[in-house]
């Protein structure tokens, strides 16, 4: 019995020794990419997900855990990767990982898997115009790839071919953004409308709002089949006027050669559109502005709003996932930038419209988001996180001082939201 | 008697009736000066009904409108500055003072159509006059309205029948559009009739980037070659390029006495940004037209600091024939500081020797060290250290220190140079030696420092790798020098192998990560991309704690985006 029992002890206190000496060996199972104010790199962490999912790896997006962290293997490519762009991991084993997920479950939070890295368009001109795009930057900073498409590329149907679509400036009313007064003479802007009334003449429009109209439609139907779209900018606002103006004329004459039709708002037919309704166009050629979408009127003297800061706002994470994705960030509170619309007023927004961000007290919003047949969209007011004053010809903004910027984190969000697997609705 | 009473009467009255006025205009003087005193001890409440008072004045109400528009507009009340405005020009519709600060008042209250109807009744109360057009377009462009502005200039073209009279604000209105090309050819208009506003000009023109800047040039240097537009180019181009394009903008120049005037200000201008050479040629352009020695002393000095002693030499030669004694002292100077960088120490003696006891003592000393220095020059420590007994400056805790390390007593070296505050790159480059090592004599380090000294960088480099063997405790710093030296003579292949020998041998020290950079920085500017790129990544994975792995990142960065 003695001896049974000395037997036992010491096969427990082997197996015990074993176990401890192999937590010791072990390297760590998981590699946790915090993205709280430890992350030394908030925006190369994007691009070090994306890229590991393009690789075949699997990884998770812990919701409201520590400003959205993330999860990968530890594998050690991952880890060499994350060292050369200066992100912050942390290695862990099983047991921290269990903990992690037991104060995931008993929390706001959630975890959701990503499963394929999305394929990405990025709408813009051939030649960039004297803007810079805060997409494109963020993008490219992350290390992120994507593919330009234009005109002709969606006119063709190209769209289909990928999973994210990226809008950020262009005028969808084909108004070239009213710049004609001011501009009209600018080198740049002369190349810009050449290059418009050609992509319309390739694509058998005579003028360029009629092409930007066809654009428009297209890529209603690209949400509408089921792509995600993602838009910032004065393509938010053109947008959908151009999709609610598919039967009326909404371009001044010195677009199209023919006035703005004189009952144009009664005529807008606002079913189809994405976010917005009831809405008035802004007739006058020399009032830079396309409507009463945008709050802030940063280019009509009089009407020019001041900028002040948006609240993003808190969602289930585990009963509303998609919008607890989009607002995932280290800070809530985020000083407003400037864009030809920077901000959409509630009075023409519709009904089932999710608000994900607003200034307290303003009767505008920044940041929304909403289902459309089987798709989805969101939309971000303002032109350029990191420079909320941006003029034209101003020098573009260099992501490597900004690597833990706020704003531009939720340009990011929008990108590996189509990375993450269905999940079927709780609600 | 009665007549001349009367007389007497009659001039009393005259006196009188003279001082009248007189008296009108010393009192309001006398309440505007109270005014101004008011406001500057910041009793600005107190001041502004003075400044009213004050407005009671005749001739001119500048003074007291615009006081009283700095006092309103402290105190937070525009609307009682326009009434007052108002008032003002119901006396004087044509007052610009009036005008203009109606305008900018109503301007910045965002009261755009009171603006405009301001405007408007100035342009009618004074027809034909640029001035109302010019003022607003300046209000409108300065609130950033290009828009509005653009159209109150298209006004005024045709009302003046051109835009000769407003090139300014049209060129202004145009950069602020980016549109590069009207703007310059509206600035170089402008100067026909505001050449003071050439700094605007530059301002305005020098926001300009790529391909805008040679349309700018182009604009700026075609004929006829006239002053004004040359200096806004000479401007633009030293914020744009170099002193050096500046200088060519204004060198073709044909001498006038305004020519030379500009001549002499660029010269001083690259003076003061250390543009040595560059001044030296603008004096000399100078010197052409006006033969002065103060500017040949200044020509000699730009010289030699640019490094070309031999030039120096020649203009303190050229004063020899003008018997101008005025600056002896100063050419001494230069002369034996020429000297000592050509390493002819025996003539630099020499004249120490002719021209020394001429020389007040603080140009004496300052003679005797440059002399000291010339022999270092010539790698005679010796002869150095004895010029500096003879001069008495032996006690110089600078040259003693130096001397000290030249001859290898390191010791003592390491005790002078410390006590300096001496920041050249040879001190901070002989200081991270010396407390790097706890060796107290190397005559090998001696003689690499003296090579440097000498300006000898091939046998500077030879010597620093030599004695990374001698000198263990400071080996990786020593080939890291080494390996710098070869760099800057094009030996780049024998830096290569010095960074990897530093690399493989001393991975532990501070310069294993400053030879993967410095080494990935080469690769890179022999296009040799992917073998940078590896560089950098092992610095960046191998030393993250190192101060070089955001310039490593930066540099990563920029190896794996292709250029544009």
């Amino acid at each position: 019995m003695f001896h049974t029992r000395g037997m036992r002890f010491r096969q427990t206190l082997f197996v015990a020794f074993f176990v401890a000496a192999a937590a010791r060996v072990l390297p760590a199972q998981h590699l946790l990419i915090p993205m709280d104010d430890r992350q030394t790199n908030h925006l190369k962490a994007y691009g070090l997900i994306f890229n590991a999912l393009r690789d075949g790896h699997k990884s998770e997006w812990f919701l409201n855990y520590r400003g959205g962290s993330f999860l990968l293997a530890d594998i050690q490519e991952l880890k060499r990767r994350a060292a050369l762009d200066g992100i912050t991991v942390e290695s862990i084993d099983n047991a921290r990982l269990n903990a992690i997920r037991a104060e995931i479950a008993g929390n706001n939070m959630d975890a959701v898997t990503l499963e394929r890295a999305p394929k990405i368009a990025v709408y813009t001109p051939p030649k960039a115009p004297p803007w810079d795009d805060a997409v494109t930057l963020a993008l490219q900073y992350a290390g992120i790839e994507y593919t330009t498409v234009w005109d002709d590329e969606v006119i063709a149907g190209d769209l289909t071919k990928y999973d994210w679509l990226h809008l950020h400036h262009e005028d969808f009313t084909g108004q070239l953004n009213k710049l004609y007064l001011g501009f009209r003479d600018a080198p740049w802007f002369v190349e810009q409308r050449d290059r418009g009334l050609a992509a319309a003449k390739r694509a058998g429009y005579a003028t360029i709002p009629a092409l930007k109209k066809a654009v428009a439609e297209k890529m209603r139907q690209y949400v509408e089949n089921g792509g995600f779209l993602f838009a910032m900018c004065g393509a938010t606002e053109t947008l959908g006027l151009a999709i609610a103006a598919h039967n009326v004329d909404i371009a001044g004459s010195f677009a199209d050669g023919t006035p703005i039709d004189d009952n144009a708002d009664a005529k807008l037919d606002w079913n189809r559109a994405f976010a917005f309704q009831n809405a008035h166009i802004e007739q006058n050629a020399f009032v830079n502005s396309m409507s009463d979408i945008d709050g802030h009127q940063v280019n009509v003297t009089g009407r020019r709003q001041p900028l002040g800061q948006f609240q993003l706002f808190g969602f289930s994470a585990k009963f509303d996932p998609v919008a607890s994705m989009l607002v995932q960030n280290h800070r809530q509170v985020i000083p407003d930038f400037y864009g030809v619309t920077t901000s959409f007023t509630r009075q023409t927004l519709k009904p089932g419209v999710v608000i994900m961000a607003s200034e307290e007290g303003a009767p505008w919003v920044k940041y929304i988001h909403g289902d459309y047949g089987k798709g989805s969209w969101t939309f971000l007011g303002g032109h350029d996180p990191e420079d909320p004053q941006h003029n034209i010809g101003a020098a573009p903004t260099d992501l490597s001082l900004h690597p833990n910027s706020l704003g531009y984190r939720l340009i990011l969000n929008n990108v590996l939201f189509p990375a993450a697997k269905k999940k079927p609705l709780k609600t | 008697m009665a007549s001349g009473r009367s007389l007497a009467a009659f001039l009393l009255l005259l006196s009188v009736v003279a001082a009248q006025p007189g008296n009108a205009q010393g009192t309001e003087g006398a309440v505007l000066s109270r005014a101004l005193d008011l406001e500057g001890t910041g009793k600005c409440k107190d001041a502004i009904p003075l400044f009213r008072q004050a407005l009671g004045a005749p001739d001119d109400p500048a003074g007291a409108l615009y006081g009283l528009e700095r006092c309103v507009a402290e105190a937070g009340n525009p609307d009682t500055l326009l009434a007052v405005i108002d008032s003002v020009l119901t006396k004087r519709p044509r007052d610009p003072v009036a005008r203009t600060i109606q305008l900018r008042t109503l301007t910045n209250q965002h009261r755009a159509a009171g603006a405009r109807l301001a405007f408007e009744h100035w342009v009618n109360a004074v027809p034909g006059d640029p001035t109302p057009f010019r003022e607003y377009a300046r209000l409108l462009l300065d609130a950033g309205l290009t828009r509005t502005a653009d159209t109150v200039l298209t006004f005024a073209m045709q009302r003046l029948g051109g835009g000769r009279q407003i090139a300014a604000e049209l060129a202004e209105l145009k950069g602020a559009l980016g549109m590069w090309e009207a703007s310059a050819t509206n600035w170089r208009q402008a100067m026909t009739y505001a050449p003071y506003l050439e700094a605007s000009a530059i301002f305005g023109l020098g926001a300009a980037t790529g391909v805008a800047r040679d349309t700018i040039r182009g604009i700026l240097a075609a004929d006829p070659i006239d002053l004004s537009p040359r200096r806004i180019l000479s401007g633009l181009e030293m914020r744009w390029t170099s002193a050096r394009e500046g200088w060519n903008a204004l060198r073709v120049l044909t001498p006038t006495d305004s020519v030379v005037e500009a001549w002499l200000q660029f010269a001083a201008d690259a003076e003061e940004r250390e543009s040595w050479l560059v001044a030296r040629d603008a004096y000399a352009a100078a010197i052409s037209q006006r033969r002065r020695s103060s500017l040949v002393v200044r020509a000699a000095n730009t010289s030699l600091q640019g490094g070309e002693p031999s030039a120096a030499l020649a203009w303190t030669d050229s004063l020899k024939a003008w018997k101008d004694t005025s600056q002896a002292g100063t050419i001494a100077l230069i002369r034996l500081r020429a000297l000592g960088q050509l390493g002819r120490a025996a003539a630099a003696d020499s004249l120490l020797e002719a021209r020394g006891h001429s020389l007040d003592p603080v140009t004496r000393g300052d003679a005797v060290r440059a002399v000291a220095w010339a022999w270092v020059r010539n790698g005679d420590i010796a002869k150095a250290r004895a010029t500096l007994a003879r001069g008495g400056e032996e006690s110089d805790e600078r040259s003693a220190a130096w001397m000290a390390l030249y001859e290898g007593d390191l010791k003592t070296a390491r005790t002078g140079l410390r006590r300096l505050d001496e920041v050249t790159r040879d001190a901070v480059l002989a200081l991270s030696v010396l407390s790097r090592t706890r060796v107290e004599r190397s005559e090998r380090v001696g003689h690499a420092f003296l090579a440097l000294a000498r300006s000898d960088t091939a046998s500077a480099a030879t010597t620093f790798e030599a004695t990374a063997k001698e000198v263990v405790d400071a080996s990786p710093l020593l080939l890291a020098i080494a390996a710098r030296l070869y760099r800057s003579t094009a030996d780049s292949a024998r830096s290569e192998v010095i960074w990897d020998e530093i690399i493989r041998n001393h991975p532990q020290s501070p310069e294993a990560a400053e030879a993967d950079l410095e080494w990935a920085k080469l690769l890179r500017s022999q296009g040799k991309t992917p073998a940078a790129i590896a560089r950098l990544e092992h610095l960046i994975l191998t030393y993250p704690q190192s101060a070089l792995v955001p310039q490593a990142r930066r540099e990563l960065e920029m190896a794996k985006t292709p250029p544009a």
